[in-house]
């Protein structure tokens, strides 16, 4: 009787284990009600997104003459822009473009930040010098500029356009790992794993990075809106995504002169990037959560 | 027989934008096996930073170490390893010794996994050997640190320390950040190891009651230099050095009727950045004289029992 | 009439997280004579620290909050104060000594200012006359008066630690609450930091309550002792009961766990288990779990203090003075 009981605990014990970090860490941020609703609001807007030619009414190039600057109809839900083309179709087709780009530079940048800020927060010494004062000079450049530049250098294609995004996220996060490392670095459980013989690399993204990365987190989630949004300026300036590809910065950057006769343009799109980024925000704070055990309940 | 630990002439100095603090300076004594020196001082004396240089978490500026007669102080790579893995270290923070993040059984599982020597299921049985060892319940086990009690932290330290069986473990105040009820909790569970496993302990710690019941012999140190050596018992009879008297005689007694004697001590601790050569307690000692500038050596006052300073015979 | 100063009847606090509860305080009552000094010993989370914020009213709430019980200065209930009245009370009558002698100070503010700062709010005094009294109390706490325009990174730790006793005592409060004042220090530093509030105390007529882990330090400075376990007072009475004559398991208990200077014996005697989890105490006696004396009845119903010998009580049902010597004296020399 008793045997059973402690192998059932056995098994339970293993399984617990066996269950990745990743899974686990999934499980708990979906317990959070505030993760649960980022992810349905996002889950909708990126399907209707990928579905889009299945469900826009339009393509997001046709324009309809009978109705330049039309309000919300029934026919156009959105209304439509100042050719005609109907803007909910336009949303739906230029979230494909907005979302991956904001999502992947905003990841890159933030990857590529953490690894150069971990090495410079951890390593110390020389080597935090130099890499930090790379990153100012590399901060004192203004983003704008530096996107522009390597847009230019490189020339258009979407993943050279997600790369010039990206550059402006490394330094801001460069700066913000190692701050968090250097109050982290005094702690004794890292000297405890360089005692029993972790490699650098392990103490370093196993013990060390878990423990300072949730501000990077959040920093993430809240720069994809503004990747979104810098998106639209290259393409405004003829680097990036090329018009009359309907992207969400583009209907932005279109609609600016209208906003005063004709605020739908610019309110609808406007609207969904703040939903977008609402609900990335909700999943970045769901994430951060989870991933402190602290805060399991 | 080699002793188990032999340090010599043991240096660490740190730059500082002062100029160099002597952290550990010019130190030597033995570890045999199975045995437990206590280091006491107080804060800021090097004891901790000496326990570090020891076991090679920092690199020595000066001297040697010997690990059973072999010379340890600059070793690297597989040999470092090596030599780690028979010399652990206790915390003095069950706090910020154990990863937040990590659930507890991996860190005990930690080490031995690290070491690449066993098997999968050797290490699961092991964790869970280690676990019961130390007193930890098996429901407690999957827990992350902040769910446990300080003393239960300190166990799961204690169970990682001693996961490859090592022959000598640093302790660095591990008791010091525990209620008292749960301190002797632990100090047993110390002492029981060490006579199951036969590993020798090195004590860092402040607080001389606790020195005195756990250790075989006694260093005191000061500003990084140890100024009286001595058996356990005999450091608390017959103290020899000025600093270990003042020590001795702040310690507030729990006896109401004994009426404390203090040797008041002028002053603070001085800086440990570019100290004067000659003795290091001069400023504060009540028997200073012109001569404590001076170098002081350590001298065998009575068997085993060693005091640095040149009056000691006067003063008595 | 009595010379009762001080007297704390039934004090409850408690903490709210969520919808959890931690009972910190449950009915805590003593009192103090004028001039006494007493000391709240116990251990982590047991509730002393929020006992003297409580007296002091600077409990942070939320989440602390006082719910019942009466705390008396001089014939006055300070839980009845206004809170423009306690400003008037705190530092001039009661006067308050934190642990961590670098979170008490102002970083950027000079020793000298933060002292004349608190005698200004308190006297009518011109910069000049507070100034001269701020040097006089640096003087007398063992600073050099040179140094009142320094900052406090520039003082060590047993220095600041006198600057926060010269700030506490300059209003010559007639009460000084000294949470844990030492425990940062090194023992010869706490000598001093001891020996100079004694002479001060002793100079200026302070009452104080000492709150403290240290059996030793309380020991060498207390006249009177309470031992709290989860927001209760266990044993409370003379030193000289308490540490002659402990009638409570959980008192021997604490001896008993002490390392002694004087005997060779190889084992500690520990009290067992662990503190009880404030948010769910156990029924009936909060040390039941870990006392090797408990019994049945000790796990139901409020156990009421029972009076030991005349100023000496002990919150246990099975504390019959002379059973309990007998006891005391078993447990000692290792028999039980």
């Amino acid at each position: 009787m008793t045997k059973t009981i402690v192998k059932q605990e056995k098994t339970q014990i293993e399984k617990i284990e066996k269950s990745s970090f990743f899974k686990e860490t999934m499980q708990r941020m979906v317990k959070g009600a505030g993760a649960k609703v980022g992810v349905a609001l996002l889950a909708v807007i990126v399907i209707s997104c990928l579905l889009a030619d299945y469900i826009a009414p339009f393509s997001p190039t046709e324009m309809d003459f009978t109705a330049l600057f039309a309000k919300p109809n029934a026919r156009h839900i959105f209304g439509t822009d100042g050719m005609g083309r109907d803007i909910f179709s336009r949303i739906l087709y230029g979230g494909r473009y907005s979302l991956a780009l904001g999502l992947s530079a905003s990841l890159l940048g933030t990857a590529v930040g953490i690894i150069i800020g971990s090495i410079a927060g951890y390593f110390g010494k020389k080597v935090e010098t130099v890499i930090m004062r790379v990153m100012d000079i590399w901060s004192s450049i203004p983003t704008l500029l530096l996107s522009i530049l390597i847009a230019t250098a490189l020339g258009e294609g979407f993943f050279n356009t997600i790369l010039a995004l990206a550059v402006g996220e490394v330094p801001v996060c460069v700066r913000l790992i190692r701050g968090q490392i250097l109050k982290e670095r005094c702690k004794e459980y890292l000297e405890a794993a360089e005692s029993i013989n972790c490699p650098k690399a392990v103490i370093m993204f196993q013990h060390l990075l878990p423990n300072v990365i949730s501000p990077v987190i959040v920093h993430m989630t809240m720069g994809i809106g503004s990747t979104i949004t810098m998106a639209a300026t290259l393409s405004y300036i003829g680097l990036g995504v090329k018009p009359p590809t309907p992207e969400w910065g583009a209907l932005l950057s279109d609609a600016r002169a209208h906003i005063l006769n004709y605020p739908h343009l610019i309110m609808f799109p406007g609207f969904v990037i703040a939903l977008t980024v609402l609900a990335i925000n909700l999943i970045g704070d769901g994430l951060r959560d989870a991933l402190d055990p602290k805060l399991r309940s | 027989m080699a002793p188990l630990i032999e340090v010599k002439n043991l240096k660490k100095f740190f730059k500082v934008p002062a100029g160099t603090l002597y952290a550990v300076d010019n130190v030597s004594f033995t570890i045999n096996k199975g045995e437990t020196v206590g280091v006491v001082g107080e804060s800021g004396c090097g004891k901790s930073t000496l326990g570090r240089t020891i076991i090679r978490l920092l690199d020595a500026t000066d001297g040697q170490i010997l690990l059973e007669g072999d010379d340890i102080t600059h070793v690297t790579g597989k040999k470092l390893k090596a030599v780690r893995e028979k010399m652990q270290i206790i915390f003095q923070d069950p706090y910020s010794s154990l990863n937040p993040r990590q659930r507890i059984i991996t860190t005990v599982k930690e080490p031995l996994a690290r070491s690449g020597r066993f098997p999968r299921s050797v290490i699961n049985e092991e964790t869970e050997r280690l676990m019961d060892m130390v007193g930890i319940d098996a429901r407690l086990r999957q827990s992350y640190p902040h769910e446990l009690d300080g003393g239960r932290r300190q166990r799961v330290g204690i169970a990682r320390a001693l996961a490859l069986n090592p022959q000598f473990v640093v302790c660095d105040e591990p008791v010091s950040s525990l209620d008292v009820s749960i301190q002797a909790q632990v100090l047993n569970l110390l002492m029981d190891l060490q006579e199951q496993m036969g590993v020798a302990y090195m004590f860092v710690t402040h607080d001389l009651s606790v020195v005195r019941h756990i250790s075989d012999s006694i260093c005191v140190m000061y500003l990084g230099q140890i100024v009286e050596k001595s058996p356990a018992k005999e450091l608390f009879s017959m103290p020899l050095h000025p600093y270990t008297k003042a020590l001795l005689s702040a310690i507030p007694s729990t006896n109401i009727d004994e009426v404390m004697q203090q040797v008041e001590l002028k002053g603070e601790l001085t800086s440990p950045i570019n100290p004067k050569p000659g003795c290091r307690f001069a400023p504060r000692c009540p028997y200073a004289r012109e001569e404590c500038e001076q170098p002081q050596e350590l001298q065998e006052i009575a068997p085993d029992h060693f005091a640095a300073c040149w009056r000691v015979k006067e003063i008595g | 009439m009595d010379n009762t100063f001080l007297s704390v009847k039934d004090l409850e606090v408690i903490y709210t997280s969520g919808k959890k509860i931690v009972r910190a305080v449950n009915g805590v009552s003593f009192s103090l004579q004028r001039g006494e000094t007493l000391a709240l010993v116990g251990e982590t989370g047991a509730g002393k620290t929020s006992i003297a914020k409580a007296i002091m009213r600077i409990l942070p709430n939320p989440p602390g909050k006082i719910v019942g019980g009466v705390v008396e200065l001089e014939g006055e209930n300070l839980l009845e104060k206004s809170e423009a009245e306690m400003l008037e009370i705190r530092g001039e009558r009661i006067a308050m000594i934190f642990q961590d002698p670098m979170t008490a100070l102002n970083p950027l503010m000079t020793v000298g200012d933060q002292i004349v700062e608190g005698l200004r709010l308190h006297n009518d005094l011109t910069f000049a006359e507070a100034k001269k009294r701020a040097e006089e109390m640096l003087e007398q706490v063992g600073i050099p008066a040179v140094r009142f325009v320094e900052y406090p990174f520039e003082f060590s730790g047993g220095m600041r630690q006198r600057v926060v006793i010269a700030m506490a005592l300059a209003c010559n409060p007639d009460l000084l609450l000294a949470d844990e004042p030492t425990t940062a220090l090194d023992v010869t530093i706490q000598a001093q930091v001891l020996n100079l509030i004694k002479s001060l105390r002793q100079k200026y007529g302070t009452s104080m309550i000492l709150i403290s882990h240290d059996l030793g330090v309380v020991a060498q400075t207390c006249d009177s002792v309470a031992i709290v376990y989860a927001g209760q007072i266990m044993e409370y009475g003379t030193k000289r009961h308490v540490f002659k004559n402990p009638c409570h398991p959980y008192t021997r208990g604490l001896f008993n766990s002490l390392p002694s200077m004087n005997s060779d014996s190889d084992r500690l005697k520990p009290i067992e288990g662990t503190l009880p989890d404030p948010t769910n105490l156990p029924d009936g006696c909060p040390f039941h779990p870990r006392c090797p004396r408990a019994t049945q009845e000790c796990k139901i119903g409020v156990i009421e203090p029972v009076k030991v010998e005349p100023g000496h009580i002990c919150r246990c049902i099975h504390a019959g003075a002379e059973k309990s010597v007998e006891d005391s004296k078993r447990i000692h020399s290792g028999e039980v």
